[in-house]
């Protein structure tokens, strides 16, 4: 398990390589070519990139991203497929933009230096410029973008943004059919420079300051929005593409984030579950021997097992037992901690005298945390598969499903994260429990198995392979826990209803629970 | 060797770019009284020379010697304007600034 580098992040397990003929198998010849942008998960979401040669318009708010955004278009071009780009700028000074963009991990000067990357300065002067009733910005901004296009044999053309130069140029009564002829003979000019471009303008509240010109949904071939929001602890930005003429592209409104590398989008990852590559003859221990007995030696490879149970039943340490099982036969696992830091896990596996710390240090076990506030559940998912590509992993625990929905995520938004990662478990053979805290303080009267509040524990049984059940039982002057397994797909198991303790070694499964 | 020297730039045979040119013409042979040198660029020809003058629009009429550069883009027609904002008229008056 030597070297683990950053890998990239690759949606569906597919590789990158993989990734992209995948999607140039899917245009045809004469039809409009997609042009790979560079930047993680965009070109996904568009389906392999942006139209070749074309303009799409981003319409954003201030402080979306757009800026950010187009800068990256134009940097992955240049450092990483040596295609040369523009940015033209017309609000915001090369400097000051540069002076942004030095927060990012990005090389850039080098890029400037050798005319890889060339800024076209349009922004207002400081001083020293007055405007006198309308102008002309079209035919100088063409003869600029023409003329240092062919100089650098530049592929990319960011344009930032097209608001700021018409609302400081025009001023005439028929501005509606003024922009949209200007639009049309832009995206005409920039077609036959050949230039991938992206073209900018402001929105306020989702309508774009041109669209009351209806200026872009005439003209502009493509339109991607970003929009962002308040949640409670983070901003939640998501972008949308809203058409993208004569091309496929993943539809609805997609989670992003700023992060230092830049821009890093999270569109759904299609799942084809029926590809499954699990085989029910091969079984995951716990290394619990009653609990491995009860299961008929195990759960079956890439199944998805749902551990329901009470506040104290044992669930995070069922969990352990069987990642530690899977470590000590080879297999490597990912924890998926959303309640305890990774330090209180390995100590309480310390407790039970498991030393996970060499597995963690070989990068068999790998960890995967989320804040629970504004929980991303895409980029979640992500992360989950990116640990998985990592190390191989085997065996997936998360702990715990229920700690997502008490943080502020829509249960529907949890049962679609919990398909999903089922599905990719499933397609990869790895075998996935699922922590759910169920909410009665003690599980059931005689002769009824659940309480009334493990519902939403039950919305998940229908996605899940299997369910065990831990509880307790206050019965005579004692509180016993027990433990049964309610279901396990395409498997013969034990109906027994089992008492159990947890001492220093873990898991101990006693005798069947006897009723009264 | 003439330091005063303005320059035109407009796209030429268009009804803006002719005018934007007449005007200039008027404003340098009746209000600078022939003083000053006129340079006319056409921006589909020479786009080198917007670039580097980071033109944005057009008609623009840019006062380049003596500095500092003053410019004026779009209507030219106000003669009196477009010479208080090249700086070459003080704010009051028609008098040239010294």
């Amino acid at each position: 398990m030597a070297g683990h580098t950053k890998k990239e992040i690759v949606p569906g397990n597919l590789k990158t390589s993989e990734l992209r003929r995948f999607w140039k198998s899917r245009t045809r010849e004469g039809g409009v070519q997609k042009h790979e942008t560079g930047i993680a998960g965009f070109d996904e979401m568009l389906e392999g990139g942006l139209p070749r040669g074309r303009v799409t318009l981003v319409s954003a708010g201030t402080g979306c991203g757009k800026t950010v955004l187009l800068n990256e278009f134009i940097y992955r071009g240049a450092s990483m497929l040596a295609e040369p780009g523009l940015f033209l700028t017309f609000e915001e000074r090369p400097e000051d933009i540069l002076r942004n963009l030095r927060n990012f991990l990005w090389d850039l000067d080098p890029l400037i230096e050798d005319r890889k990357i060339v800024f076209l300065d349009a922004a207002p002067l400081k001083e020293g410029e007055v405007t006198l009733g309308s102008a002309d910005w079209f035919e100088p901004m063409l003869a600029r973008i023409e003329y240092v296009a062919r100089d650098i044999g530049a592929k990319r053309l960011a344009v930032d943004n097209l608001g700021a130069i018409f609302l400081r140029y025009s001023t005439n009564e028929d501005d509606e059919r003024c922009l949209r002829d200007l639009l049309f003979k832009l995206s005409d000019r920039i077609k036959r420079l050949g230039l991938t471009t992206l073209l900018s303008t402001e929105s306020v509240d989702h309508v774009s300051s041109l669209s009351r010109y209806n200026a872009d949904e005439f003209v502009s071939e493509g339109i991607i929005e970003l929009s962002s929001h308040f949640g409670e602890g983070a901003e939640i930005r998501k972008m949308a593409v809203r058409k993208l003429r004569g091309c496929s592209f993943r539809s609805g409104r997609v989670r992003f984030d700023i992060t230092a590398g830049g821009i890093e989008v999270f569109p759904k990852i299609p799942i084809d579950a029926s590809v499954g590559d699990t085989d029910f003859d091969v079984r995951k221990a716990f290394g619990v021997a009653g609990l491995d007995a009860a299961l008929h030696g195990g759960i079956p490879e890439g199944h998805i097992v749902l551990i329901a149970g009470n506040t104290g039943t044992g669930k995070t340490t069922l969990g352990l037992h069987f990642l530690h099982q899977g470590l000590r036969t080879g297999e490597a696992g990912v924890w998926v901690t959303l309640e305890e830091p990774v330090k209180v896990v390995l100590k309480t596996a310390q407790a039970h005298d498991w030393d996970l710390q060499p597995h963690v240090d070989s990068g068999a076990l790998r960890f995967v945390t989320a804040p629970l506030i504004d929980v991303a559940p895409d980029r979640l998912l992500y992360r989950i598969i990116d640990a998985v590509n990592t190390n191989d992993a085997k065996r997936i625990v998360v702990d715990s499903v229920s700690s997502l929905e008490s943080a502020s995520m829509g249960k529907e938004s949890v049962r679609e994260l919990m398909v999903q990662l089922a599905g990719f478990a499933k397609t990869q053979g790895i075998t996935v429990i699922l922590n759910y805290l169920s909410g009665d303080a003690f599980g059931a009267e005689k002769g009824q198995l659940l309480g009334s509040q493990t519902t939403n524990a039950m919305r998940l049984s229908s996605i899940v392979d299997g369910v065990v059940l831990l509880r307790y039982v206050e019965r005579g002057q004692a509180v016993r826990k027990l433990l049964n397994v309610l279901k396990l797909r395409g498997s013969e198991h034990d109906r027994d209803i089992l008492t159990f303790e947890i001492d220093g070694s873990g898991f101990v499964v006693g005798e069947r629970f006897s009723g009264d | 060797m003439n330091r005063k020297r303005l320059r035109l730039y407009v796209v030429a045979n268009t009804p803006s770019g002719t005018a934007a040119l007449s005007n200039a013409r008027q404003i340098c042979r009746e209000c600078l009284d022939g003083d000053w040198d006129l340079e006319v660029i056409d921006v589909v020809e020479r786009p080198d020379q917007v670039e580097a003058d980071h033109i944005s629009a057009v008609p623009a009429l840019v006062k380049k010697e003596p500095r500092p550069s003053r410019r004026v883009v779009g209507d030219l027609s106000d003669h009196r304007r477009v010479l208080m904002a090249l700086e070459i008229f003080a704010e009051k008056g028609m008098a040239p600034i010294p």
